[in-house]
């Protein structure tokens, strides 16, 4: 953001001495270079490099599209593929509603509320490798507390994590655990709606669920649109949960695209093939964060705007 | 006090950068005195205990080198793929190591990579190495298309570790060199599971899967490593008998079980009658409350089980090859091996330091016998101990049949249809090739 702003105000038309040039330029020199050697260089030398076979140790060889056409032919990159996106699609708008949900619950007054946020907040700091190994044991199939629980209603509950048809909603469970930062942020936007809006709605006879609908709705619908777009992105990276959890299994149920990507990576050592992966999962992840803003007009609302119906 | 005008303060800042810039470089400059010694890295990942049980190696090394310093590195990462990620990075980067560890299945794959140093010259210009008296197996193993490349720092035969007590309870034998058969029955014995069926005890863990498909007499790939020969009948006896362990006679952990806990944990904590894994494990056995030893592994058509062989190789990159040498030969040298070893519990690559008063005598925790020091050596001497297929692409090959396996054990495919399906997927990672 700092470049950007520079590169402005560089090409405003009042100019800016030869001195105070270069001293801007030596203050935003570290984020810049930072940018370029450990983020804009890599993902440029990772584009090239997806166009070769490098096994890392020896110079990489020109592949051409050769990595690509592979993919088309690897059923793992389409099982991981259909894993990651079965997840984003089902867990996202869930961590949507539990957040959204839980931030209305806490955007009351009443005593100790403080508590209870902070209580909730709670998990999405904890360390991912120790939520990991602890929803290993909940979600234990003999010992574990949610069938402990589901017991309680005589349902015999399955094996979780060693059941291919249950591994995958096991973790999209588990990835409500999470949803303290986006309710942070909804408690935000709820608290930024002006409640003259909820004094009219009230004075016009709405009821409670007119009034979530018409009034609070709408106007965090930026707020979601937000939630949406970064929590798509999360789902798409999503990597330590089956990493720790399942290793992909099982029978690859859990096989998430960067598992399989890092599994390329740094296991066959096909960095070339990896590369690609990284290349088509941004492509992928671009179109639908496109797609999103694409339709967004049709739903989110912005403070002061007028919809024609 | 005078106000620093911006000037002055970036004048300040690259004066002063000059100046660190210039200490660093300084710092980093040899000692005159220094210059004549040779220093050699040996990685591994290393670990609390690992770093300790090195510790006695280096400073031997180092006392009897006047003009080589050995260093050792603890990379991290376990003995699984961080390691070799975090190692691929050093040697990209050109900072590797002289010398270093690998795990078993990737040395062929290093070597065919060009990363490592044939060493067959150096063996034969030093007769000392007595290459013979290091077990053929762990030798064989680090050979590939007629060259070595490397020498064992140890060895790992695989034997089956058991809880006596659980057996005492029972009142069933000890399971020392059991047929299938036998190994099966006391399985099902020792198995106590409620009417939910949650595991108060497991009679024996799966073993590893490949220990089956050798023991029926069957191979995951043919001798040219061409071809894949897990479709083969003996294969699928191996599978079929694995599987019906877990499936059918619910007498080895599940997958359920195992999700919870893995087999070593299942085994030290009292939940499992006997599993099978190298000697290695004496260092968490060793503090379990329960009594233990360790026993032959079952036989089916062959006595077999597999053996890990603890590679270590030559950096292609190493600036004084000579002195990695050194380092590489001590390492595997009996001393070497007696001075890492004593303080730990490896199992040695050299038949003579099998025989030493410290190693036969060795006992700890509730240990009821000597099997945990005679096991190792029995399986060793017979020829009852294999090592991993050597194969380039073996990391790939080992995922398609983890994976397999998984259905095998759920029991959502037979024996042959996962033997047929990992014949299938790994032929055509081989044709690839």
């Amino acid at each position: 953001m700092g470049g950007l702003l520079l590169i402005h105000d560089l090409f405003k038309p009042k100019r800016l001495s030869f001195w105070e040039s270069l001293n801007a330029w030596i203050f935003v020199a570290p984020w810049i270079l930072g940018f370029i050697l450990f983020t804009g260089g890599p993902i440029l030398a990772s584009f090239v490099i997806s166009f070769t076979e490098w096994d890392i140790v020896n110079p990489p060889v020109w592949f051409g599209l050769g990595n690509y056409e592979l993919m088309l032919r690897d059923p793992l990159f389409f099982q991981s593929l259909k894993v990651t996106t079965i997840y984003a699609l089902v867990a996202v708008p869930l961590q949507i509603v539990v957040g959204l949900f839980i931030a209305m619950l806490l955007n009351t007054k009443i005593r100790l509320i403080g508590l209870y946020r902070t209580l909730f907040y709670l998990p999405a700091v904890l360390p991912i490798v120790s939520v990991a190994v602890m929803w290993r044991w909940i979600l234990s199939r003999d010992w574990g507390l949610v069938n402990w629980f589901l017991s309680l209603f005589g349902v015999n509950g399955p094996g979780w994590l060693s059941e291919p048809e249950w591994a995958l909603p096991a973790l999209i469970l588990m990835s409500l655990w999470g949803v303290g930062s986006g309710m942070l942020i909804y408690l935000a936007g709820l608290q930024g709606i002006p409640t003259d809006l909820y004094e009219a709605a009230e004075v016009d006879g709405a009821g409670r669920w007119a009034t979530f609908i018409h009034i609070t709705l709408p106007m965090i619908s930026p707020v979601i649109l937000f939630q949406l777009v970064v929590g798509l992105i999360a789902a798409f990276q999503v990597f330590a949960q089956p990493f720790i959890m399942t290793q992909g299994g099982p029978q690859n149920s859990t096989l998430f695209y960067l598992l399989h990507l890092f599994r390329n990576a740094f296991e066959f050592f096909r960095m070339g093939y990896a590369s690609a992966l990284s290349w088509v999962l941004f492509m992928y992840i671009a179109v639908l964060t496109l797609l999103i803003f694409r339709f967004s007009a049709a739903w989110v609302f912005y403070e002061g705007e007028i919809k024609n119906e | 006090m005078s106000k620093l005008s911006r000037r002055d303060f970036l004048k300040g800042l690259a004066a002063s950068g000059t100046v660190l810039s210039t200490g660093g470089l300084l710092a980093r400059m040899p000692m005159a005195a220094a210059q004549d010694m040779v220093e050699v890295t040996y990685a591994t990942p290393g670990g609390a205990v690992e770093d300790a049980a090195w510790e006695p190696v280096w400073e031997a090394f180092n006392e009897e080198n006047d003009a080589i310093q050995a260093n050792y590195l603890a990379v991290g990462g376990g003995y699984g793929p961080q390691y070799l990620q975090l190692l691929q990075a050093q040697l990209a980067a050109g900072t590797g190591p002289d010398v270093f560890f690998v795990m078993d299945g990737f040395t062929v794959g290093f070597a065919a990579r060009g990363v490592l140093v044939p060493i067959d010259s150096y063996v034969d210009a030093n007769p000392d190495v007595d290459l013979e008296d290091n077990y053929p197996g762990h030798i064989a193993a680090l050979r590939w298309q007629d060259q070595l490349w490397g020498l064992p720092r140890d060895g790992a035969p695989y034997a089956t570790w058991f809880n006596a007590d659980i057996y005492d309870e029972a009142g069933i034998d000890y399971p020392h060199g059991l047929t299938w058969d036998e190994y099966l029955e006391q399985a099902i014995e020792l198995t106590e599971r409620d009417d939910r069926g949650r595991a108060r005890v497991i009679g024996g863990g799966r073993g590893a899967w490949i220990d089956w498909i050798w023991q029926a007499g069957g191979d995951v790939l043919n001798e040219e490593g061409t071809e894949c020969l897990m479709g083969e009948a003996e294969a699928i006896e191996g599978l079929r008998f694995a599987q019906s362990l877990v499936i059918e006679h619910e007498c080895a952990p599940s997958a359920s079980d195992l999700a919870d806990q893995n087999e070593g944990a299942l085994f030290t904590s009292g939940r499992m009658a006997s599993f099978t894994i190298a000697r290695g494990f004496l260092g968490a056995v060793c503090n379990t409350p329960f009594r233990f030893d360790a026993a032959l592994p079952p036989a089916g058509a062959v006595r077999v089980g597999r053996t890990n062989v603890g590679p270590t190789v030559m950096s292609s990159d190493t600036a004084d090859r000579d002195a990695a040498w050194e380092l590489l030969k001590f390492i595997n040298s009996s001393r070497g091996q007696t001075l890492k070893i004593s303080s730990g519990y490896a199992y040695p690559s050299r038949r003579s330091v099998v025989q030493e008063d410290w190693y036969v005598n060795f006992t700890c925790g509730n240990a009821i016998g000597t099997g945990l020091n005679t096991v190792f050596n029995d399986i060793m001497e017979n020829g009852w101990a294999r090592t991993w297929p050597q194969h380039p692409r073996w990391p790939e090959i080992s995922t398609v049949i983890n994976s397999e396996l998984d259905a095998l054990y759920s029991g959502d495919k037979s024996a042959e249809d996962v033997g047929t399906g990992i014949a299938e997927q790994v032929n055509a990672i081989l044709a690839a090739e």
